[in-house]
C-alpha cells in the first residue's frame, strides 16, 4: 500500500498535485491514502483520496509498503520507517539529499526536475507529469478580454506595476481561494498573468490556460515545457512582458490574442485528468509495477 | 466446517409483511446467482413486540436470531455476522426488494476486482427516482449524501463506478474487511455507521463501488422510530469526520 506523506492539508499546489496523484493511482488498482498530521482531509478542491493521520500512517507502514514523500524535510522520518521510498519530485529547490539518495525512487512532475536528477545526480527517473482538474477546462462560458487574473502571492510587485501600465484591464487578485472559485474567476478571465520568477512548480499557469486564459507568464523553472512563448502564451522577463502583454491588448490584436487562447486550451488538454491516468496505466505495466504489490 | 460463501444480514423491527416481500425477493436473487445453498440468510429481530414468527422466518427461507431488549442497527449487524461468518456479507434493509440479478452482479464484481472491498447496489424508490446510486460528501455541514437522489432513473448513468461510500440498505462487504475493522461502529444510535464503515476501509486501502446494473426498490426510511434516531448519528458523525474526508460532492 502506498502512503503518501504531506505536511498539510491547507492551500498549496503541491498538496493538489499530491491528491490527484494519488486519485489516479488508486482509481488503476494502486492501493494507497494521503497521510496528513491530525488526518485532515483538504477541503478546497475535490477530489476522493482518502486521508489518514501522520503519526498513525508512521505506526502502522511496513517495509512491504511504499513511503512516498514530496517535501524534502520527510526524507528521514520516512527512512526510518524501513518501508519502500519514494519521492513524487514536484520541485528542484532543497532536493539534493533526495536526489542523492540511492534508495529514494524518483517520480517526477516536470522535465526541469527530471533532466537535474537524471544529469546533476546520474539518477533513474520516472516521468510520470502532472494533471489540471478537469473544472478548469473552460466550457463556453462568458469571457471578459479585459479581466486580468494574478496570484499576488508571489511577484505582487511585478503585478502592480502591470496593472499601472495597463490600467485598461480590470485586475483580480487570486489568494486563499477554493478550486471552484479560482475556477469561475479564471474561466472569466481574458488573461492570466503569472508573476512567480523562478518558479519551481508551474501550475496555476496550465489551469489558466484550460480555463482559456491569455497566459503572461515570467520565466519559470517548472512548466516551461508547456510554455511556449508567442504561440500559446508570451513568456518575458517582467518589464518586457508587462511591455508586449499591453501591445498584445490593443484592439487590433484581437485575433491574435484569440488564436493564443485557443492554442493554449489545446495545450492543457495535454494534462488533462484523463491523460494522467493514460500515462500512469501505462507506467504501471512498467517501471511502477511495484505500486500495485 | 468452513464458513459460507455469504451471509444475508437483515435487521428488522416489526414490518413482517415487507420482511417477507424482502426474504422473496432475496431468495429468488440468490437463486438467479447460483448461491443460495451457499448462503445463510439471517433476520434479526430487534426486539419487535410481537416477535418475529419464528415458523415464518423459517418459511421464508431465513435463520432468526431474536433480540429481546432493543440494539442500535450496529449492533444487530455485528451479533449476527459473529454468528454466521461467512467470507461475504451482504448488510440489507427490510425494506429493500432486490432485483434477481442484483446479488449476481455485485458477487461478480467483487470477484473481479480483488481490491474492492465494499460493493453497494443501485436502488430506486417506487416511482422510479434514484434511491442510491453512490455516495458523494460536500464541503462544510452538508457532510455525505446520496448523488443524483431523486433524479429520474432511466436518465442517469449506468456506469459502474468508485465512490468515498455507499449506503448500507444493500452493501456487500468481504468477510475479511469486516474482521478487520471489527464489524460496524456501535456507538451510532442508528444511521451513518454504514458510512463509516467505508470511510474506515479506504483508509485500509480498499476500494468501494457501486453496481449500476440493476435497480432494486428501496423504500427508504419504513423503521419506527428511525427519524429520531437519525439527528444524534449525524452528530456523532460529523464530529468525527467533519474535515477529515476529502470532498467529492
Amino acid at each position: 500500500m502506498i502512503y503518501y506523506f504531506l505536511p498539510t492539508a491547507g492551500i498549496a499546489g503541491g498538496v493538489k498535485v499530491g491528491f490527484q496523484f494519488m486519485e489516479a493511482l488508486i482509481s488503476l488498482g494502486a492501493p494507497g491514502v494521503v497521510a496528513i498530521p491530525g488526518g485532515e482531509a483538504p477541503q478546497w478542491f475535490a477530489c476522493s483520496v482518502p486521508v489518514v493521520d501522520r503519526g498513525e500512517a508512521l505506526e502502522r507502514i511496513t517495509p512491504q509498503d511504499w513511503a512516498f514523500m514530496t517535501w524534502p524535510p520527510d526524507l528521514a522520518p520516512l527512512e526510518a520507517t524501513g518501508a519502500r521510498l519514494a519521492c513524487h519530485v514536484q520541485g528542484v529547490t532543497n532536493m539534493e539529499k533526495i536526489f542523492a539518495h540511492p534508495e529514494v525512487h524518483l517520480l517526477t512532475c516536470w522535465e526541469s526536475a527530471d533532466r537535474l536528477a537524471r544529469q546533476e545526480y546520474g539518477r533513474q527517473t520516472v516521468m510520470v507529469g502532472i494533471c489540471v482538474s478537469a473544472a478548469f477546462f473552460a466550457q463556453g462560458e462568458v469571457k471578459l478580454d479585459n479581466e486580468a487574473a494574478y496570484m499576488p502571492r508571489r511577484g505582487l510587485g511585478i503585478a502592480t506595476k502591470a496593472a499601472h501600465a495597463l490600467d485598461m484591464l480590470n485586475w483580480w487578485p487570486m489568494d486563499g481561494l477554493d478550486e471552484p472559485k479560482v475556477c469561475r474567476r479564471l474561466q472569466r478571465a481574458g488573461v492570466y498573468l503569472a508573476t512567480s520568477v523562478g518558479e519551481d512548480f508551474g501550475l496555476p499557469s496550465l489551469e489558466a490556460m484550460a480555463a482559456g486564459c491569455l497566459v503572461a507568464s515570467v520565466p519559470v523553472k517548472g512548466g516551461m515545457e508547456y510554455l511556449r512563448d508567442g504561440y500559446n502564451c508570451l513568456v518575458d522577463e517582467p518589464e518586457r512582458l508587462i511591455q508586449r502583454l499591453g501591445e498584445m491588448m490593443h484592439p487590433s490584436q484581437a485575433g491574435r490574442r484569440e488564436l493564443m487562447r485557443l492554442r493554449a486550451r489545446a495545450t492543457a488538454f495535454d494534462y488533462h485528468p484523463y491523460a494522467l491516468k493514460r500515462r500512469l496505466a501505462h507506467l504501471l505495466e512498467g517501471p511502477l509495477k511495484g505500486l500495485k504489490d | 466446517m468452513s464458513p459460507k460463501l455469504l451471509t444475508v444480514i437483515i435487521p428488522s423491527l416489526g414490518m413482517l409483511p415487507m420482511l417477507e416481500q424482502c426474504l422473496d425477493a432475496l431468495g429468488r436473487s440468490l437463486e438467479a446467482a447460483g448461491v443460495r445453498e451457499q448462503s445463510t440468510v439471517a433476520v434479526v429481530d430487534n426486539a419487535s413486540h410481537p416477535p418475529l414468527p419464528p415458523k415464518r422466518i423459517a418459511a421464508a427461507g431465513a435463520e432468526l436470531l431474536r433480540l429481546d431488549g432493543h440494539h442500535c442497527f450496529a449492533r444487530a449487524n455485528n451479533l449476527a455476522a459473529r454468528r454466521w461468518p461467512a467470507k461475504h456479507y451482504l448488510m440489507q434493509n427490510n425494506d429493500v426488494l432486490v432485483q434477481p440479478e442484483t446479488i449476481g452482479e455485485m458477487l461478480g464484481l467483487l470477484g473481479r476486482m480483488p481490491q474492492v472491498g465494499i460493493c453497494g447496489a443501485r436502488m430506486v424508490f417506487p416511482d422510479g427516482s434514484l434511491q442510491h446510486a453512490g455516495v458523494v460528501f460536500g464541503p462544510g455541514k452538508k457532510g455525505p449524501y446520496h448523488l443524483l437522489r431523486t433524479k429520474p432513473s432511466h436518465l442517469m448513468p449506468r456506469i459502474d463506478r468508485e465512490f468515498q461510500a455507499v449506503t448500507g440498505g444493500c452493501m456487500l462487504i468481504r468477510g475479511e474487511l469486516w474482521q478487520e475493522l471489527g464489524g460496524l461502529d456501535e456507538d451510532y444510535p442508528f444511521g451513518l455507521e454504514d458510512i463509516d464503515f467505508c470511510l474506515r476501509a479506504r483508509q485500509s486501502g480498499q476500494r468501494i463501488f457501486c453496481c449500476q446494473g440493476s435497480e432494486s426498490l428501496h423504500f427508504e426510511a419504513m423503521t419506527p422510530g428511525r427519524a429520531k434516531l437519525d439527528s444524534p448519528s449525524r452528530a456523532l458523525f460529523m464530529s468525527r469526520w467533519q474535515g477529515r474526508y476529502t470532498i467529492d460532492g
